[in-house]
């Protein structure tokens, strides 16, 4: 894994969320993803999504969510520390014809990388707190709802026509796949991963007609109308 | 550099380390992110009979310290790896290990024979650590009579090149395993596959994994592994393949030292695979800071070492 230097740390109140900027450029396209370790501990790197990459500053940015044991040592980084990382891994988004965005929670992260470089025609978002709507709402006209409200029923609710690229939890991407619309929803999934490249076939997807796909390999991003969500969750 | 040739089985491995079967699957990927010709030897995830799908998501569990793996052997079956898979190792200029597992005797039987005239791998691996979940049927992970009578059926239809017998950690007594396979033929040993481990959600109460148990893989097991080795060594002289909490060049000193002839790298090849390509480098200069031109000067005193502590 390669070594790189923490170049700034941002926060959402109460700390669940991070910005965390590395002095690292490596091409990343939307979509794509690295395989991100703090030290020997835990031993197995988790994937996180390109937030941001900035070529001419030399910056990676990853937005990062408390929830155990990797995440809470990333929220502990300060500028000046190192992590590791490897990639960048996965393909990248295809470019669609002004698509809609649906994220939720950090699934924002690949979106906003997306929403940075293409155009779309709206964007919604869900979180859980308050405080991570207001670190994240950061284009004008999105559309947002947090704690009990579903960004998926939000964006039903809208009726809006065209594509649709989607990240969050599985359910939420479950829900949107479902849903009886025209056009297609693409979903970008979660996987537990180990090699990120197809090796160690740890995180499979079956899609209708039977074929084992792998997420870190031929994803992230995933025709939703393809999947076997009964065998994925 | 230090000369890492070493000799095993009766052949020449160009270093000591050998990827181990599973993590790093059929090759292709690894192949295009490392040299393959780094490694001693490249063995193949194990492969079945019949093709199987394995095994529904989720396959992996994290441990802190490691991760517990539920692949489900998924692989194309016998007949499409060697059609497809196998020859495109031609080009990797390195040992190439096969790996087989079954269900039954039948099985072991079938795709040794057929594999017998393939060409284009060095070394036969059994992978004996399968359990056998159907109730009543023979299985070769507790039972050492059987796990013998699986050599001898796989040593009655392949004759070509040696067979290694991958066991389970938990078959038990090793020395008991280790002394059936090798009266039945065994030519080597690859000690050993992975503990299994379970995880569970404490929010749902239930296993994080559909099977509940998965292959649990972590660097804190080498001390483990290294008893277990050492205590297998005073069994059989066979060749022995180390396998079970390897990260580092230092590793392999440590587990020739236990008895081990070639050392595998799991996780690791999976993790951080462009190890792979750094630890010939490192074991060299661990070599020559002990004052070693080459690794056979390196067993040649470890071979003195046992015998004056005998
Ligand atoms: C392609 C891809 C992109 C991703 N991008 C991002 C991203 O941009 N940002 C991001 O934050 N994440 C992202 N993830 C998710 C990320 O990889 C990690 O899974 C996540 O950060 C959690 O890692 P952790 O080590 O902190 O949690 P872990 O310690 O692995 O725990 C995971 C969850 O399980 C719970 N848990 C653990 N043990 C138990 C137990 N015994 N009982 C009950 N619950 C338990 C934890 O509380 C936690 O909620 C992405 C995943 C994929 C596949
Ligand atoms: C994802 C994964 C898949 C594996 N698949 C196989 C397999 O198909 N056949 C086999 O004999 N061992 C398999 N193993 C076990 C490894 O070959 C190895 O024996 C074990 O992981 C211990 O080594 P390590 O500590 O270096 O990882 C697998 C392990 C992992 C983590
Ligand atoms: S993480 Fe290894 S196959 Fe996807």
């Amino acid at each position: 894994m390669k070594n790189v230097l923490v170049e700034s740390v941002s926060k959402s109140d109460w700390s669940a969320l991070a910005l965390i900027s590395v002095r690292h450029a490596d091409g990343s396209s939307p979509g794509q993803f690295y395989m991100v370790r703090t030290g020997d501990f835990p031993v197995v790197p988790r994937p996180y999504s390109v937030f941001l990459e900035e070529p001419k500053k030399g910056l990676t940015t990853f937005l990062v969510k408390e929830r155990g044991l990797q995440t809470s040592r990333l929220l502990d980084l300060k500028p000046g520390d190192t992590l590791q990382l490897r990639g960048p891994f996965g393909k990248p988004f295809p470019v669609l014809d002004h698509p809609v965005l649906v994220a939720g929670g950090c699934g924002f992260a690949p979106l906003h990388y997306y929403a940075t470089k293409y155009s779309y025609s709206s964007f919604f978002l869900g979180t859980e707190t308050k405080e991570e709507l207001a670190f994240l709402r950061l284009f004008r006209n999105m559309k947002t709802c947090y704690g009990d409200e579903m960004v998926t029923d939000l964006f039903l609710r809208a009726n809006v026509d065209g594509p649709v690229i989607s990240c969050g939890p599985s359910r939420m991407l479950r829900t949107l796949s479902q849903a009886d619309r025209p056009a297609p929803v693409y979903v970008s999934l979660e996987s537990r991963m180990a090699c990120a490249s197809g090796m160690c076939l740890g995180c499979p997807v079956k899609t209708r007609n039977g074929e084992i796909k792998f997420v870190c390999k031929d994803g992230p991003l995933f025709d939703g109308r393809e999947v076997d969500w009964d065998w994925l969750i | 550099m230090a000369d890492l040739m070493t000799m095993a089985f009766g052949m020449e491995f160009s270093s000591p380390v050998v990827v181990s079967s599973g993590p790093a699957g059929f090759g292709s990927e690894l192949a295009e992110m490392i040299d393959m010709s780094c490694v001693g030897a490249f063995t193949f995830k194990s492969v079945t009979r019949e093709e199987r799908k394995g095994n529904q998501p989720p396959r992996i569990v994290d441990c802190g310290y490691g991760m517990l793996a539920s692949i489900g052997l998924q692989n194309p079956g016998i007949e499409n790896f060697i059609s497809d898979i196998l020859p495109q190792s031609r080009e990797w200029n390195t040992r190439i290990i096969v790996s087989i597992a079954a269900f039954n005797l039948e099985d072991f039987g079938y795709m040794s024979s057929i594999l017998n005239t393939v060409e284009d791998f060095d070394v036969l691996e059994l992978n004996l650590s399968c359990p056998n979940v159907e109730a009543g049927k023979e299985d070769p992970v507790t039972d050492p009579e059987y796990a013998g009578t699986v050599v001898a059926r796989v040593k009655d239809g392949f004759k070509t090149r040696p067979v290694t017998v991958k066991l389970s950690p938990e078959s038990s007594p090793t020395e008991l395993f280790l002394k059936k396979c090798e009266d039945s033929g065994a030519d080597g040993f690859t000690l050993f596959n992975a503990f299994h481990g379970a995880r569970f959600d404490v929010d749902t109460g239930k296993p994080f994994l559909k099977r509940v148990d998965g292959a649990y893989t972590s660097p804190a097991l080498k001390p483990l592994i290294l008893r277990k080795i050492h205590l297998a060594r005073q069994i059989t002289s066979k060749p022995i393949i180390a396998s079970g909490g390897t990260s580092t060049a230092e590793d392999i000193l440590e587990y020739m030292s236990s008895g081990a002839d070639l050392v595998s790298f799991g996780l690791i090849s999976a993790i951080e695979p462009e190890l792979l390509m750094d630890i010939p480098g490192h074991l060299g200069q661990l070599l020559k800071a002990r004052g070693y031109e080459s690794l056979s000067d390196y067993r040649s005193f470890l071979a003195e070492t046992t015998k004056s502590n005998l």
